[in-house]
């Protein structure tokens, strides 16, 4: 019923890829999207064509519930509403389509996309820790946001899924032109992910119990002994409504609460996903976007990818955020099997802080920088409630914007972006548990963390308690995160983050973890297994002793004697093929002991060092190479509101290291530009990202040879 | 007052961001990102941004600098009265305290009262009602400049927004720079009184008339293209060069010089709006207001000011006669006189400039 006819690939879509893994065509994920429903009929045509004029091969729409349905089990498909006739309008323009059917779609619709019924069915709604509906506070209306635990609000999709897969029956690949469908958008509690916030819905508790009693394997005693309660049980388990950790006792309540809001979102997508694929759409790829933040718990990028085909993260941000752009792509880059914008700004909504072009700009090149390598602009086509987009609702090119459109597909075309590689062979590993009990421990609860977090560290928002620890997780454990990344950047060495529930560590040869008495046991696992198989593996300040559950970690460190490394910062200790090292547990300095230990990872290990690299920070650069192991292009970012000037070294002479020995010195070209640039000194503006590529002579040949 | 399928189209993003600059809204909605642990901060010496405080079992475990986004090692909890000598000993422009569980109780209270598919401005209502509801309880706010003024009901506001703009009209407002427009707004409201569209000039580009307008002179056409576009007469239009509004809101004998000059038309113009923008002298009381939002946004502070001027202004050209009528239903509808120098808002504006002066050191 659903045998794959279009897959995930490591570059992109590969569309009718035969079932055991065999070769299909490869088609990047790189889309724009254009609102079937908001565009008169008459224009459909006229802006597919200029979608296609811009470049692009893939058109993307919201298919929005409350749209569709005009009165219980009343559909329409008529008029601009019509979905099967706009599918043959890009199937006619050798267009295909991602359509993105909910049930939540936001858009700026009134209630997200919902019916009216459906928000405003007190059996369906989420409760808050106070027992009341929990509002969404966003015009035109504000609305008690559903509960994605409610038995009768999946009842109520499942009418709006027989609608939806009736409309697009023989529209999927290779029938149809339809390459994707997303699964709900943006699922996180409806940006309020406050740990004691919601929700404590009835259908909610009733699963925060069933959750409970396999996470204890159904071993009452345990949870009995694990909570130091004779009374605890997994049928009249409560949740905990507001931090009152007093013991560790206490503090597993909370950590299995945390956890349980994660396997909520986690559940809510496998049971969409279920559905749809029970209505034979699971052909091709079912995929998730997760809102512009920070993927930290209860989102889960590594989880979602279980039970979808792909996850990806929202990017919406002003040209000052380049660091955040950054740190959400090489999330992406590190935690999913493609990483993936599914929302890439193409202009902006009226109620946000506007975005323009040069934010566009520099966000999505900033975001190819670290290892992005599928997109979605949206919007592509503009529409009500939104502005910026570079076709208008008319159909007309709006030719500035349209002209940077044409420039950037080209020279991804042109370079062959989605085949090649970034340079970056070390793993950043963010490891889950840290993050649950910053959020358990917010002073500002039930203010989302989503909201705080970008501007408020830990130190700033979290209680400071250790729970018996030596050092307090949920502050240490994010700090030397970040200081790790610095360090990581100071040292010009290329990195990808890591979510701590990413199943495999195989592909870096250096792994960094900020580690605390406690952590996920699965992680340590891997940790020590990735060290015994070779790596380099950096942990501390402590050496773990206990999983997430705070019980005892049956697996310790082993190593051989124990030499000092980084100034005296950490003990190596050599471990099968690899070697730990640990950061010093007695360092009061725990950012120094991290930059001096990513100081003396380059040298150690020179190959984590890219071929060229930006030595004049914070100017920051990225490498990318082909199939050849040629340098092909490089970025080159200014994340500062100055004009900056970067200097790039080579490793070898740039002719060697960019085509190969005895080739013709290689000349570098701005890829959106055209213009000549020199290959070791570059200008940049404020805030400015360039993509500069290898101009190859005759005879050299390679992905970036001009036309 | 806002439609729920309100049509918000043809927006112009440079003139979009434009407006949003005009307002100060950017610095508020979007904060910088983290870029280093920021890590505790030392208490004393400089001076602190607004500041919260959060108070466990009588205890402070955590003061906050929203501006600088950094904690700071917390001061002593001795209760809501010793608030104000310590905010001015951090010498925050504002601080607010929240005692156990407060933000969760407040949540509480505004989403048990929140009501499925009112208003946002009833929303607004609602939720400063359960703050009100919750200050001297669990939530201390220092200094209180509006704890005179009452919470209006949502029926109030509607009904002094229809007696500034009644429904069944539509409202400009239009700002150039170089013979183009630097900015623009056209809003209408039904006849139901529902704001139902918002655009700006971008959606008379195919009117002959008013597609090439780039000046204040050109105001007519506009009007004429704006009534044509929405149905609707205009019964409020403003139009200004960037450099005339500029002028008017630095200078409080601004607007009638800027008017008299040619730089800035109010047309059609009600009465109170009229009378707002030729009481100079009145308008000059609320110069420099630097506001609540003074530490975090300055441009918000000052477009808070520019709004507040023209309020100072109508309060002292009702003297005039020219308000009467209308302050006599607004004094009606609301509860109290918007414009006495002894109503609350009179003591808002004097506290504002107190504030200002503080903030400028000009006394």
């Amino acid at each position: 019923m659903n045998e794959r006819t279009v897959r995930i690939g490591p570059d992109g879509l590969l569309l009718g890829a035969p079932a055991g893994g065999g070769v299909g065509t490869p088609m990047p994920l790189w889309s724009g999207a254009m609102h079937y429903w908001r565009v008169r009929r008459e224009a459909w045509g006229r802006c597919l064509e200029n979608v296609r004029a811009l470049g692009f091969a893939m058109v993307e729409s919201y298919v929005p519930w409350g749209v569709h349905e005009t009165a219980r089990g009343r559909w329409d498909w008529t008029g601009a509403r019509d979905l099967r006739a706009f599918l043959d309008e890009a199937q006619r323009r050798d267009l295909k389509v991602i359509l993105r059917p909910g049930p939540h779609v936001n858009a700026e619709l009134p209630y997200f996309g919902f019916p009216e019924r459906i928000v405003s069915d007190p059996a369906i709604q989420a409760r808050t820790a106070q027992d009341t509906p929990a509002w969404l506070l966003l015009p035109p209306r504000a609305f008690p946001v559903p509960s994605y635990a409610s038995r009768r609000f999946y009842a109520e999709v499942e009418g709006w899924f027989d609608a939806f897969a009736a409309q697009v029956e023989g529209a999927l690949h290779p029938g149809g032109p339809v390459v994707a469908l997303q699964v709900d958008n943006e699922m996180s509690f409806f940006f309020r992910t406050g740990a004691f916030d919601l929700d404590y819905a009835p259908d909610a508790v009733a699963d925060y119990r069933e959750h409970l009693r396999a996470r204890w394997g159904g071993d009452e005693a345990a949870l009995r002994d694990a909570y130091d309660d004779p009374s605890a049980s997994f049928g009249r388990a409560e949740p905990p409504r507001r931090y009152d950790v007093v013991d560790r006792g206490e503090l597993r309540r909370h950590l299995d609460w945390a956890d349980y809001r994660a396997a909520y979102l986690r559940n809510a997508l496998a049971r969409l996903a279920g559905m749809l694929r029970g209505r034979g759409l699971g052909t091709v790829p079912l995929f998730h976007n997760y809102p512009p933040s920070e993927t930290h718990p209860p989102m889960d990028l590594p989880g979602a990818e279980n039970v979808l085909d792909l996850a990806g993260v929202d990017l919406y941000h002003k040209r000052g955020e380049l660091r955040a752009v950054k740190r959400r792509a090489l999330t992406l880059a590190g935690s999913s099997r493609l990483p993936y914008v599914p929302e890439l700004q193409s202009g902006g909504w009226p109620w946000w802080v506007p975005l323009l072009a040069p934010d566009r700009d520099t966000t999505a090149l900033g975001a190819l920088m670290h290892g992005v390598r599928a997109a979605n602009f949206y919007m592509v086509v503009e529409r009500d409630r939104w502005f910026g987009a570079p076709v208008s609702a008319d159909g007309v090119l709006r030719e500035a914007d349209a002209a940077w459109f044409r420039r950037l597909n080209a020279a991804l075309a042109r370079v062959g972006f989605f085949g090649l590689r970034r340079h970056a062979k070390v793993a950043l590993v963010c490891p889950r548990l840290y993050r649950q009990m910053a959020d358990l421990s917010d002073v500002l609860a039930p203010l989302s963390p989503m909201v705080f977090a970008p501007f408020l560290h830990e130190r700033a928002r979290c209680r400071d308690a250790t729970f018996g620890f030596r050092h307090a997780p949920q502050i240490v454990g994010p700090e030397l995160f970040d200081a790790f990344a610095s360090g990581l950047d100071g040292a010009a060495v290329p990195y990808e983050i890591v979510d701590g529930g990413v199943a495999s560590l195989a592909r870096w040869d250096v792994v960094l973890c900020p580690t605390l008495e406690p952590i996920e046991a699965a992680l340590w696992r891997r940790l020590l297994a990735r060290a015994q198989e070779g790596a380099l593996v950096v942990i501390g300040p402590d050496v773990p002793r206990f999983d997430e559950r705070l019980l005892p970690l049956d697996e310790p460190l082993r190593g051989g004697e124990a030499r000092a490394v980084g100034f005296g910062t950490a003990a190596a200790f050599s471990t099968g093929a690899g070697e730990v090292w640990v950061l010093a547990p007695e360092s009061t300095d725990l950012p120094a002991a991290a930059a001096a230990v990513c100081g003396a990872l380059a040298a150690e290990r020179p190959a984590i060092l890219p071929p060229v690299r930006c030595t004049t920070p914070p100017v920051e650069s990225a490498c990318f190479v082909d199939g050849g192991a040629r340098v092909a292009a490089i970025f080159v970012a200014n994340p500062t509101s100055a004009p900056r000037a970067a200097r790039l070294v080579w490793d070898e002479a740039p002719a060697a290291a960019a085509s190969g020995a005895g080739a013709d010195a290689p000349e570098l070209e701005d890829a959106l530009g055209g213009e000549a640039v020199s290959s070791t000194d570059v200008r940049l503006d404020p805030y400015q990202v360039r993509m500069l590529v290898v101009r190859r002579g005759q005879g050299a040949g390679g992905a970036a040879e001009r036309p | 007052m806002i439609a729920r399928d309100i049509l918000i189209h043809e927006i112009d993003p440079r003139h979009w961001s434009n407006l949003w600059h005009l307002a100060g809204l950017e610095q508020l909605l979007s904060p910088e990102p983290r870029e280093e642990p920021a890590g505790a901060a030392q208490e004393g010496g400089a001076r602190h941004g607004p500041v919260v405080l959060v108070v466990e079992q009588g205890k402070t475990v955590r003061a906050l600098d929203l501006a600088a986004r950094r904690a700071f090692p917390p001061p002593p909890w001795s209760g809501s009265g010793a608030l104000e000598p310590l905010r001015r000993r951090l010498g925050a422009p504002w601080l607010v305290a929240f005692e156990d569980g407060a933000l969760a109780r407040l949540f509480g209270e505004v989403e048990g009262a929140l009501r499925f598919g009112d208003d946002p401005w009833q929303d607004g209502l609602t939720v400063m009602a359960a703050a009100r509801r919750r200050y001297g309880q669990d939530v201390h706010f220092t200094p209180r400049p509006f704890a005179r003024i009452p919470v209006p009901r949502y029926a109030m506001l509607r009904g002094a927004l229809d007696l500034l703009w009644p429904p069944g009209t539509a409202a400009c407002f239009y700002l150039f720079e170089g013979r183009v427009p630097w900015t623009s707004l056209i809003l209408a409201r039904d006849a139901s009184g529902e704001v139902d569209l918002l655009t700006t000039h971008l959606a008379l580009a195919a009117d002959q008339g008013a597609a090439s307008a780039g000046s204040v002179r050109d105001r007519e056409a506009i009007l004429a293209a704006v009534a044509r576009l929405t149905g609707r007469p205009v019964h409020l239009g403003f139009f200004a060069t960037l450099d005339a509004w500029e002028r008017a809101l630095r200078d409080g004998e601004g607007f009638d010089a800027e008017r008299d000059r040619g730089g800035l038309a109010v047309d059609p113009a009600p009465p109170w709006l009229r009378a707002a923008l030729g009481a100079s002298q009145v308008a000059r009381t609320a110069r420099g207001a630097a506001s609540l939002f003074a530490a975090v946004a300055p441009r918000t502070a000052a477009a808070i000011a520019g709004g507040l001027r023209g309020l100072a202004a109508a309060a002292g050209a009702s003297g005039r006669g020219l308000l009467d009528p209308l302050r006599a239903q607004l004094t009606e509808l609301l509860g109290f006189d918007p414009f006495s120098p002894d109503s609350p808002l009179g003591a808002a504006l004097a506290w504002l400039r107190r504030t200002a002066g503080g903030a400028r050191g000009d006394g």
